[in-house]
């Protein structure tokens, strides 16, 4: 977006990058020694900002969405007509929206919000029940790397969480799906965690200290 | 960057880096595309292309940065046999490696061996996403990218690494939140290049959706569930009974509602015990949402919550316990304000009123929340939560959360983070076993069929997985 | 439809619960087939989401947070004393700051299709996005440190209580202890933990078997989770079912279709 940015209007760029995060980091980490740090005032303006800006960052978004489609109209390019079905929704439900009092609390939006938004999110992510065991027919074999570890964690877990099975179940079963879940699922996910923690420090030191610190 | 570390979006032609996981134009999903067709469509870059400018006296990088960074090439992840000769280890490269360049030696996974995948089909374009959020629509991330882009960071090497191409894209789709719908049927099926409908034998889904649909249909028509049959209870549901049940009357709860329509099938089963439990305990609910459409579905539960709470509850007014604060956009960059300043994070609510006044606000102004709820279908949810706000309220959590958010969030509860855990459809019967709730006939027909579906599809996925093995045994026995 | 009150006549919710019935079938039939049943729905769910979002967006953020108190008391940007007053602070200059991203937005966008623009413009507007970036940088940063790794370390580390307790206790915590860290040196390292470059032979074995130990706890996590997607993603499916043909049943456009196909 930004091309032909000069070099100076980069650094200054990453400097209020570094100054903003620093005064951030400050007034969190501060917290815990001084709560009425004088940086607590200047963070939550800055917070509110942010809160503000991606409210408009998000409008802009959907402004780039809209403009794609109707250049795809304009150009008649492949499945134009449903371009031109998604700009009609659009500018429809954005008429009923603005033209009513309450924004979506509107009745007419909150029609709108029960009769297409609701059920057709519902559906489009119900599909991914059939994804599942589509998936499961092709990885949850034996052949596979890990195939084993994986299909018996998979298998105890099935069993035992469903009533069906569960039933004919010892109780011993249960218990170790209980502690399959509380041990080694747990500390494996803490590692993951971690690991995922340490690259967003990582990735902020390098950022502070530039791209080969 | 150069002009080969980017590719043209299939979707609307914007050109996008290469590690992209959604186009920065038009928000279609990148990940896994084929490999030729990044090729074809890697363009030279658009003169608006954010770009670091290099310092003038840093040295010139080589003009080919697949060279420097294997993985960037598009055919990173074929295997070898499907690679041009000139890029196979051991033959004539037009440039010899030089110093400082990554080696088969120091980096293992450059080797022909390690990533040779023989029965690896080619990869097939990714389905394009075109619902689940926003992502990637936003230019803020096109120039966190531009910003933040790592000049050599090298491949780090996971588990999923050990896994065959196709396995770790489709595992990739399998465990992400967005529905990977608009797949193209002509490249449904690229071990035998025909589409799912007319591929050969069993890599045909359709009788894998087919065998669930029917089962599904069946099971519900016929409910056969025992009425005391019930799913097993993760830990975790009655520490957060406890939890919302020592709360004082007019305690304030400030609530994430962190799910929309597309998971309320099943968060609406979990959470509707709990939202119960808090208004007949009198509860204040200030319940704001980081997604558009939760607002909406917050309105929805809460007001059947209100039909099935206790009397006493609703002899209470619901102004003077709920506080609609609606949507907060911003993500991980405003949600401290709610931790540290709620009443400056939430001025007004759904309608547009200054809500200062209600009690629930007033008491933020002085006092930290008695409890935070996570109401939540993705685990990155509660993290940021429990990173943003509970590190600066220092207040309990309780989640009410998806099934498969369940095992992600454990170290939480373990750590004491999370006081209490409330997941999928199970924790939900069990939420309502605890508050001894009666349900209505159709709710326990409802249940029941719920129950009796779970029943019938664990029966077509051992099925699916049995043809599955055999399936891949007799694969093995092909010469 | 809707547990709300609505003030639309009634016919209007049987007009949606129809509406919403087709509407799913398009996007189920997708089972069948990807037709453009499917994708005409896909589309128009984009659209109506998309303007909702813009609708909620305004209505809910901008208007009642920026625009109605810079309309109300527009020119309030200094108190009695002089000090510059909230009006300015949170209102004049992130006006100007989105006012600025959106030109320049739009300045890209015309850019791309026409190949004019302003320079300046998508200049000045990289200081408001600095910022952004700036302030989600520090926050998720700041964050990842005070709420997971200092935590998790924490309670990683706590093998104190196991030693206190029963033998079985002990043996959980240092179990935990192991795959936790043999999770995270084979998600970091992987087969490098036998390369003889990077660490010194006596450590080389203990290392291998180590990541050897998290990456078959991976795999068993893996199977684990594997389990609970597909209970999660069942439920949808058998909620979405349960909706459209058997809770709605009690619906007035249920009554009304079965009476018509059973002639009543």
């Amino acid at each position: 977006m930004f091309a032909q940015r000069s070099p100076w209007i980069n650094r200054i760029a990453l400097l209020i990058v570094a100054l903003v995060a620093g005064l951030l980091f400050v007034d969190r980490l501060g917290d815990g020694f001084n709560s009425d740090l004088p940086t607590r005032p200047i963070a939550n303006l800055l917070y509110t900002w942010a809160l503000l800006l991606s409210a408009f960052t998000l409008i802009l978004g959907v402004f780039h969405l809209l403009w794609t489609h109707l250049d795809r109209i304009q150009q008649g390019s492949q499945e134009w007509p449903l371009s031109l079905l998604l700009v009609v929704a659009f500018v429809l439900v954005l008429v009923a929206g603005f033209a009513a009092s309450g924004g979506v609390t509107s009745p007419l939006l909150e029609w709108t919000f029960d009769a297409l938004i609701a059920p057709g999110q519902a559906t489009l992510f119900a599909l991914t029940g059939f994804f599942v065991v589509a998936a499961a027919y092709r990885y949850l074999r034996l052949g596979s790397p890990g195939g084993l570890w994986i299909l018996a964690g998979a298998l105890i877990t099935l069993l035992v969480q469903t009533p069906l099975s569960q039933q004919a179940l010892p109780p011993v079963a249960t218990q170790f799906a209980d502690w399959l879940l509380l041990v080694p699922v747990m500390a494996v996910m803490r590692g993951a965690l971690l690991g995922g923690a340490l690259a967003v420090l990582f990735a902020g030191v390098r950022l502070f200290f530039g791209p080969k610190g | 960057m150069t002009s080969t570390s980017t590719f043209g979006c299939p979707h609307c032609g914007k050109p996008n880096p290469l590690a992209a996981t959604f186009c920065g134009a038009c928000g279609a999903y990148l990940l896994g595309l084929d490999a030729a067709e990044m090729t074809r469509k890697s363009n030279p870059p658009a003169d608006d292309e954010p770009v670091f400018q290099p310092r003038n006296d840093a040295p010139t990088p080589p003009s080919d940065p697949a060279q420097t960074q294997p993985w960037l090439r598009p055919d990173f992840d074929q295997p070898e046999s499907e690679r041009p000769d000139s890029e196979r280890p051991g033959s004539e490269r037009p440039n010899p490696p030089e110093r400082g360049r990554p080696s088969p030696d120091d980096q293992p996974w450059l080797r022909a061996d390690s990533d040779a995948q023989p029965t690896d089909p080619p990869p097939r374009p990714a389905p394009q996403r075109l619902v689940g959020g926003l992502q990637g629509l936003i230019e803020p991330i096109e120039i966190d990218q531009s910003l933040f882009r790592p000049e050599s960071a090298g491949p780090t090497r996971s588990a999923l690494d050990d896994l065959p191409y196709e396995t770790r894209r489709e595992l990739r789709q399998l465990f992400a939140t967005d529905v990977p719908i608009l797949e193209d049927p002509a490249q449904e099926n690229p071990e035998v290049g025909l589409s799912a409908g007319q591929g050969r034998g069993l890599w045909r889904r359709n009788w894998i959706y087919g065998l669930l649909l029917a089962a599904l249909l069946l099971g519900l028509w016929f409910a056969n569930a025992t009425p005391d049959s019930r799913p097993h209870s993760w830990p975790g549901v009655s520490a957060a009974y406890s939890a919302i049940d020592s709360l004082s009357a007019d305690a304030v709860v400030l609530v994430n509602w962190a799910y929309d329509p597309s998971n309320a099938g099943e968060m609406d089963l979990a959470a509707l015990p709990v939202i119960e439990h808090l208004l007949e305990k009198g509860a204040r609910l200030l319940v704001v949402s980081q997604l558009p459409g939760g607002p909406a579905t917050a309105r929805r539960l809460i007001a059947v919550a209100r039909t099935g709470a206790s009397q006493a509850a609703l002899s209470r007014q619901l102004g003077d316990t709920l506080v609609e604060g609606g949507y907060l956009p911003g993500g991980v960059a405003s949600l401290p304000l709610l931790g540290q300043a709620p009443v400056q994070s939430v001025p007004v609510d759904m309608q547009g009123r200054a809500v200062g006044n209600r009690a629930a606000i007033r008491a933020l102004a002085t006092d930290s929340p008695a409890l935070l709820l996570i109401l939540a279908a993705r685990s990155e949810e509660v993290q940021r939560w429990i990173e943003q706000v509970q590190s600066l309220d220092d207040a309990p959590i309780v989640a009410v959360t998806s099934a498969a958010v369940d095992p992600a969030i454990r170290p939480y509860v373990d750590s004491g983070q999370i006081v209490g855990l409330v997941s999928g459809y199970a924790g939900g019967i069990e939420y309502q076993t605890l508050m001894a709730d009666v349900l209505t006939t159709s709710g326990q027909e409802s249940q029941r069929r719920h129950i009796t579906g779970q029943n019938w599809a664990l029966v077509v996925l051992l099925l699916v997985v049995a043809v599955g093995s055999l399936a891949g045994l007799a694969e093995r026995r092909e010469p | 439809m809707t547990p709300l009150d609505s003030t639309l006549p009634p016919i209007w919710e049987n007009l949606g619960l129809l509406i919403g019935f087709v509407f799913s079938l398009f996007i189920l039939s997708f089972v069948i087939r990807d037709s453009w049943l499917v994708r005409a729905a896909q589309y128009l769910l984009v659209g109506v989401t998309l303007a909702y979002t813009v609708v909620l967006v305004w209505s809910n953020v901008l208007w009642p947070r920026l625009f109605l108190p810079l309309l109300t008391n527009p020119l309030a940007l200094f108190d009695s004393g002089g000090q510059p007053t909230d009006q300015l602070w949170v209102g004049w200059l992130p006006l100007a700051a989105g006012l600025l991203l959106w030109a320049a937005g739009i300045d890209h966008l015309r850019q791309r299709f026409t190949g004019s623009g302003q320079p300046w413009l998508r200049h000045l507007a990289a200081f408001p996005l600095a910022l952004l970036v700036g302030v989600g940088l520090g926050a998720g940063v700041a964050g990842a440190i005070q709420g997971t790794l200092l935590p998790q370390f924490w309670r990683a580390g706590q093998m104190g209580e196991s030693l206190a307790g029963a033998p079985s206790l002990l043996l959980t915590g240092l179990l935990t202890l192991l795959i936790t860290g043999g999770a995270l040196l084979h998600l970091h390292s992987g087969q490098a933990t036998g390369d003889r470059q990077r660490f010194p032979a006596p450590l080389r074995p203990v290392l291998s078997g180590w990541a050897w130990l998290g990456q078959r706890a991976l795999w068993l996590a893996a199977g684990v989770i594997f389990a609970r997607v597909f209970a999660s993603r069942i439920t949808l499916l058998i909620a979405r079912l349960d909706t459209l043909f058997f809770s709605q049943q009690a619906s007035d456009l249920w009554r009304w279709l079965l009476a018509l196909v059973g002639g009543g």
